[in-house]
């Protein structure tokens, strides 16, 4: 049967990009959809406005939104809207390429005890924790492809819980380094504990047809104007469209996927710029929006034989969905504390910190509880975006600052001190309360409902953030740090999603096998987070990129292998 | 549209202070060249100028809300298509309640009130009034914007806001080809 394309993939970003580059490169065709324009290098500039405030980079909430339920504390769920309640936007970067552009690129592996957690620590209540269908050492050499084809900066030190690993070390060496770094490393030996260089997706050399990082201070948040971060787009999809064999359909947004009588995908649905209806079909389809919008686009997908969503004859699809939990905490250090020469040094905006704890991935602390699951600690620096921080400034003790006092304020807070905050990284346990489903009342601009994601947490990812951020305050106190705050919230980071389409063993328990294909959709696959049944601990794309390499090698094994090796 | 008001006192602004020798600014000018209407007469333009300045005074180091061109930011805000209805009206009744609770607390208009008795008719909004503090919030942000942002967009003359605050931006800077309304 001949079709459009070889495989079509649905979303540009980490869980995209190494499918269409690694089935391209063997000689495939493959189309990738996006709902988001096509910017380039070209497009992307360090302006506030633009990234953070006006959110030029996501859709316009009047016209696509979502509904989130947080929980009250008096029991029951907060309904919001997200085109009203616009601080809950689900929306994290639809371009090509998706939120990887905007990603600050703080790359972890996740540790082979992640994919064994019921196993090692046994059940937790309220909990429903798994084991990985596969083990750390099926996914460590895709780990590797990502250091190598994404770029991954950094250097291997001994630590006790450093994963093991097929390398000796990172192929780029770490990106430019803060006089910070070598005052946490300093406070770290004095307290026992091991300050680890932090991975980057950032190129710190030119290579791969890249440029190298220019150090300019505005990372997070922001497009990188010289490709050194290694987002979907300039690392992959680049590659992948010059190559010939991948084309980008932007401005594209997905309606439905057609299923026939076998239950398998005929064709996708989708929108094009100028909102008319287009088809496109292929032998194998990979859908990979982010967590919430896969679920969403599953359970608007029905069809005979999925008479409740695409894949979703067991109901479980859109459940267990997994933010990345923790907590967070910050210090200050004043300017007039150091030696006029060193302040100077510490004045530079540019140099990353890139530093991580990782003594605390397990927790064996005999106060604390039976030994469990702990997470990463990672050293950054307080966000430069001026507005922002000048508007964290208003709130006084006894209601809003302004005027005089208000400047005053904001002079001390931009003048006097860096700030260093610590982002600390546990497990969100997948709960029954947190899951995607389809809002029966809101719709967006094709009139399809909405995703609604009950956004409810485990109170054990609020004592271990509180635990790990404690531990980082201790670092920061350690360094003569002032005003060291640490605390943890049970509210999710709305940019770190995964989740939702678990991968099991079991088709009534999860909605993807071992290879993340559909149990009940033969040429389905879904490569971004939601096959992850657990959050690990630290943000997830490089176990996305890893993960949809791994899955790329099964589709190229199913279409027969590698074309332009056998020819 | 209440321009002449606003011109008028954007060019005093400049004369007043040395941080904003600029030409005016063309913020948002596609935008803004298609017209429209405000909705703010232009008494309340001047209670809204007043209102800022209380906010943010002018220092002779330190730029207030006049030499970064804040009421100008919030009439673009004002005339922008894309801003939400709803987040007009509410904007627009902030000026309307300042206006009120002036005419309440001391029968006269909130610009031809003294500094401590605008202090009370502003602390008095924050405190007792429906969606005051939001409003305050919300102005507060906006002088912010038009301090901080990137020159390109209007605000923040000569970087003024910036050099303040020693603030060092990234680069590259949006050119005007490539401000965030025009991607």
């Amino acid at each position: 049967m001949s079709h459009d394309f070889d495989v079509c993939v649905i979303g540009s970003g980490a869980g995209g990009g190494p499918v269409a580059y690694a089935l391209a490169e063997a000689g495939y065709s493959v189309v990738v959809l996006e709902k988001g324009p096509w910017y380039t290098e070209e497009d992307y500039y360090k302006d506030e406005l633009a990234c953070c405030i006006r959110n030029a980079y996501t859709p316009d909430l009047k016209e696509q939104s979502h509904v989130v339920e947080t929980e009250l504390d008096e029991g029951g769920w907060k309904r919001r809207e997200t085109a009203q309640d616009t601080s809950w936007n689900l929306w994290n970067g639809n371009v090509v390429g998706g939120s990887s552009n905007f990603m600050s690129g703080f790359f972890h592996r996740l540790k082979p005890v992640d994919f064994k957690q019921l196993s090692t620590f046994g059940p937790i209540e309220g909990a429903n924790v798994v084991d990985w269908p596969i083990s750390y050492d099926d996914l460590e050499p895709y780990y590797t492809k990502v250091e190598q084809v994404v770029g991954i900066s950094g250097k291997v030190v001994d630590h006790p819980h450093q994963e093991p690993r097929s390398t000796a070390d990172f192929p780029y060496p770490p990106t430019a380094e803060h006089p910070v770094s070598g005052l946490i490393d300093q406070a770290c030996d004095k307290l026992g504990i091991h300050s680890v260089p932090m991975p980057r997706a950032i190129l710190s050399k030119p290579d791969l047809g890249r440029q190298s990082c220019s150090y300019n201070g505005y990372c997070g948040s922001y497009g990188c104007a010289t490709g050194a971060k290694g987002s979907s787009r300039a690392a992959l999809l680049n590659h992948a469209v010059a190559g010939g064999r991948c084309k980008i359909l932007p401005d594209s947004q997905v309606t439905r996927l057609q299923s026939d009588s076998n239950g398998r995908i005929t064709a996708v649905e989708y929108r094009d710029k100028n909102d008319d209806i287009k088809h496109v079909d292929a032998s194998l389809y990979v859908v990979a929006c982010q967590a919430v919008e896969t679920s969403r686009l599953l359970l608007n997908s029905t069809g005979e034989k999925h008479p409740h969503g695409l894949a979703n004859n067991s109901g479980q699809v859109g459940k267990n969905l997994l933010f990345a939990g923790g907590g967070a905490g910050s210090g200050r250090l004043r300017y007039a504390d150091f030696s006029t020469e060193k302040a100077e040094a510490m004045r530079q905006i540019g140099p990353f910190i890139n530093r991580s704890i990782y003594d605390y991935y397990v927790i064996d602390d005999a106060d604390f509880g039976a030994k469990q699951k702990g997470g990463t600690i990672d050293f950054v620096h307080l966000h430069p975006n001026p507005i922002s921080r000048a508007t964290r400034q208003m709130r006084g003790s006894d209601g809003l600052l302004w005027g005089k006092p208000l400047k005053r304020r904001l002079e001390q807070h931009f003048r006097e001190s860096s700030y260093i905050k610590i982002e600390a990284f546990c497990d969100w346990l997948p709960v029954d309360d947190c899951f995607v489903s389809l809002d029966s009342k809101v719709r967006d601009k094709w009139n399809m409902p909405v995703a609604k994601a009950r956004l409810g947490f485990h109170v054990r990812n609020l004592q271990v953030g509180w635990y790990l951020a404690s531990k980082g305050a201790e670092v920061l106190k350690a360094m003569g740090a002032e005003n060291v705050v640490s605390f943890a919230s049970g509210s999710p980071p709305l940019n770190l999603m995964a989740g939702g389409c678990r991968f099991g063993d079991d088709a009534e328990t999860s909605v993807l096998n071992a290879d993340c294909r559909a149990h009940d959709v033969d040429n389905l696959y879904i490569t971004d987070g939601s096959f992850m049944p657990g959050a690990g601990s630290a943000p997830f794309t490089w176990t996305i990129y890893a993960n949809a390499f791994r899955v790329a090698d099964k589709l190229i094994e199913r279409l027969g292998g590698n074309k332009l090796q056998h020819s | 549209m209440d321009r002449r008001y606003f011109l008028k006192i954007t060019s005093a602004g400049a004369a007043a202070t040395a941080v904003t020798t600029a030409a005016m600014p063309l913020f948002s000018a596609p935008k803004q060249q298609t017209g429209g209407d405000d909705g703010l007469s232009d008494e309340q333009w001047q209670t809204l100028d007043a209102v800022l300045e209380h906010l943010f005074p002018s220092e002779a180091e330190a730029p207030g809300a006049r030499d970064v061109m804040a009421l100008h930011w919030l009439q673009t805000v004002l005339l922008d298509d894309e801003t939400e209805e709803v987040h007009k009206q509410f904007l627009r009744a902030g000026v309307a309640q300042v206006d009120e609770t002036s005419a309440e607390l001391y029968q006269k208009a909130f610009a031809a009130l003294q500094n401590e008795q605008r202090e009370a008719v502003l602390r008095h909004m924050e405190k007792s009034k429906q969606q005051g503090r939001a409003w305050l919030q919300e102005m507060i942000r906006y002088i912010f914007e038009a301090l901080l942002s990137d020159p390109v967009y209007g605000g923040n003359p000569q970087a003024a806001g910036w050099k303040w605050l020693q603030h060092i931006p990234g680069f590259p800077r949006p050119p005007k080809e490539k401000r965030y309304f025009l991607l």
